[in-house]
């Protein structure tokens, strides 16, 4: 009896575990909710404008910016925006 | 319910074990998601390696944590979630593998950067791991042979594991993710450091002598160990101990074992082992005099904890030994509910405690029925294994109010544990304890 709990536990931990990662997926990728014809394994769209002279991304796309970057990029540097776009 | 409390605050404990990697993920500056499947496949392999770590808390036998639930129930857990945490961990390269098959070229250890490399060989690690133990006698591993693998791989994926982390690099950055990690681990090592030297020295300042050594019918051996120096272990009916024989209490050969004797006398401790295995069939040449050590007392499977107006006790075999502890100790007490044991033996010679049983029906409300797989001609008592229908004619009227404590091997257990049910006992009622921990 009590060994059937123990099995059915370790079956809802792996369930649950699977819904924690599922959800954290999630919040790391909003695109996928967003545009569902977008694919899980895009990075981040390519930077429509030139680079050359505007290498400080943060003036522009920083909290306060006119086109603020999302909440969950608070903190990355300048240097850091092109790894993915 | 103070089991039941304990016990749902530890299962808490280790959900919140086990999830903390992310809590900790979602304080500071969090780096930019790269793609739905593998941040996926990150979550399940941080997860699991976080699963993993747990394990080393869940065997480490710290009473606390495995009195709500009974040690077997614990190590059964142990299997059932390092399987599922196997699984997880699987899933973490398989998915990155199919969504980006271009990163398939990581697993030439070669080309690929070190810390991929280190990740491929702590999978191999754990597939190893699972495999050794899942598959032990079928693979006729010997246990202990098996049980020093065991550890070491358990350590080596683990270490490597973190290496693969700490290369990738990604989500472990900043002091708090760094401590949160550090903690973790010093948390493991402290788990391992307790099982494998902090106890051992506090079991060597608590050295027993076996004193006799008893042979008893039925190919079964009774130990009678006495405490040197110290008032000796404090146990109750139906528990059990680790037994180490030898002199030295950090060798990795010792195995479980109920206690025989009365609970009332923590002085003079008996063990009665029937010869099974290969450890067990020399246990009778072990010479008086010999030092041994005790590691519990353990278990769950005591009247003590189950309070009831009558016990029904239900045995095969070798699973008398934490019966007659049970019957002895309620001697001891003058017990005056009734009981009533199903005893299944192969031969009435092979009934092990047989003299003993006679003599315990004198001082309690005790009813013993033998039943004889192998009876002789002249046999008048029951024959074949207990069923539902050899129960149904002895039992009380009052026999859903009873406890039912079920011993003996595993297919014993399931079918006596099935021919309750035919009778319409809530299974609630029913406890039993499994041996088998590995």
């Amino acid at each position: 009896m009590r060994e059937a709990y123990s099995a059915q536990l370790a079956m809802v931990t792996g369930i649950l575990v699977l819904f924690v990662a599922g959800t954290f997926a999630l919040i790391q990728s909003p695109e996928v909710l967003e545009s569902p014809g977008i694919t899980a394994v895009t990075v981040g769209q390519a930077v429509p404008h030139p680079i050359e002279g505007h290498e400080n991304c943060d003036s522009c796309h920083g909290r306060k910016g006119m086109k603020a970057y999302p909440i969950n990029h608070l903190g990355w540097k300048n240097e850091s925006c092109m790894k993915c776009h | 319910m103070r089991p039941l409390l304990y016990g749902t605050f530890w299962i808490g404990i280790s959900l919140a074990i086990i999830i903390a990697p992310f809590l900790v993920l979602l304080i500071g500056p969090i780096p930019p998601g790269r793609g739905f499947w593998r941040e996926f496949s990150v979550g399940l392999g941080f997860m699991g390696l976080s699963m993993m770590g747990l394990q080393f808390f869940l065997t480490g036998r710290f009473k606390y944590f495995t009195s709500p639930y009974g040690i077997d129930v614990v190590y059964h857990f142990h299997r059932q979630i390092s399987t599922v945490a196997f699984i997880l961990i699987l899933l973490h390269p398989l998915i990155i593998f199919i969504s980006t098959p271009v990163t398939l070229a990581l697993l030439n250890p070669i080309s690929a950067p070190w810390w991929m490399t280190a990740g491929t060989a702590g999978l191999v690690a754990l597939a190893v791991l699972i495999l050794t133990s899942i598959k032990r006698k079928e693979l006729a591993i010997r246990y202990e042979p098996w049980r020093l693998t065991h550890g070491f791989l358990s350590i080596v994926m683990v270490a490597l594991s973190l290496i693969h982390i700490e290369g990738v690099g990604y989500y472990v950055q900043g002091p708090l993710k760094r401590w949160f990690w550090i903690g973790l681990v010093a948390a493991w090592i402290f788990s391992l450091v307790y099982v494998r030297i902090i106890k051992p020295i506090w079991m060597l300042k608590r050295p027993y002598t076996i004193e006799e050594i008893i042979r008893e019918r039925g190919k079964t051996w009774t130990l009678v160990l006495r405490p040197e120096g110290h008032p000796g272990i404090s146990f109750k009916p139906g528990q059990f101990a680790w037994l180490k024989i030898g002199k030295s209490p950090f060798a990795i050969r010792e195995h479980p074992f109920s206690f025989s004797s009365s609970a009332m006398r923590s002085d003079k401790i008996e063990i009665s082992i029937k010869e099974l295995g290969d450890f067990t069939s020399t246990i009778g040449e072990v010479p008086p005099g010999t030092r041994a050590y005790l590691d519990g007392p353990y278990g769950t499977f005591t009247i003590d904890r189950h309070t009831a107006p009558g016990y029904v006790l239900l045995v095969g075999g070798v699973g008398i030994s934490p019966i007659v502890s049970i019957l002895r100790t309620l001697a001891d007490r003058h017990e005056k509910r009734p009981l009533l044991l199903f005893y299944s033996s192969k031969t009435w010679e092979e009934v092990t405690f047989r003299e003993e049983l006679e003599n315990l029906t004198r001082r309690l409300n005790l009813q013993v029925i033998h039943t004889l797989t192998k009876p002789p001609e002249d046999w008048k008592g029951e024959r074949g294994r207990i069923s539902a229908e050899m129960m149904a004619r002895y039992l009380p009227e009052n026999r859903v109010d009873c406890e039912y404590f079920i011993c003996g091997p595993d297919p014993m257990q399931m079918a006596v544990k099935k021919a309750l049910e035919e009778l319409g006992l809530p299974l609630e009622k029913v406890q039993s304890e499994s041996f088998n921990f590995i």
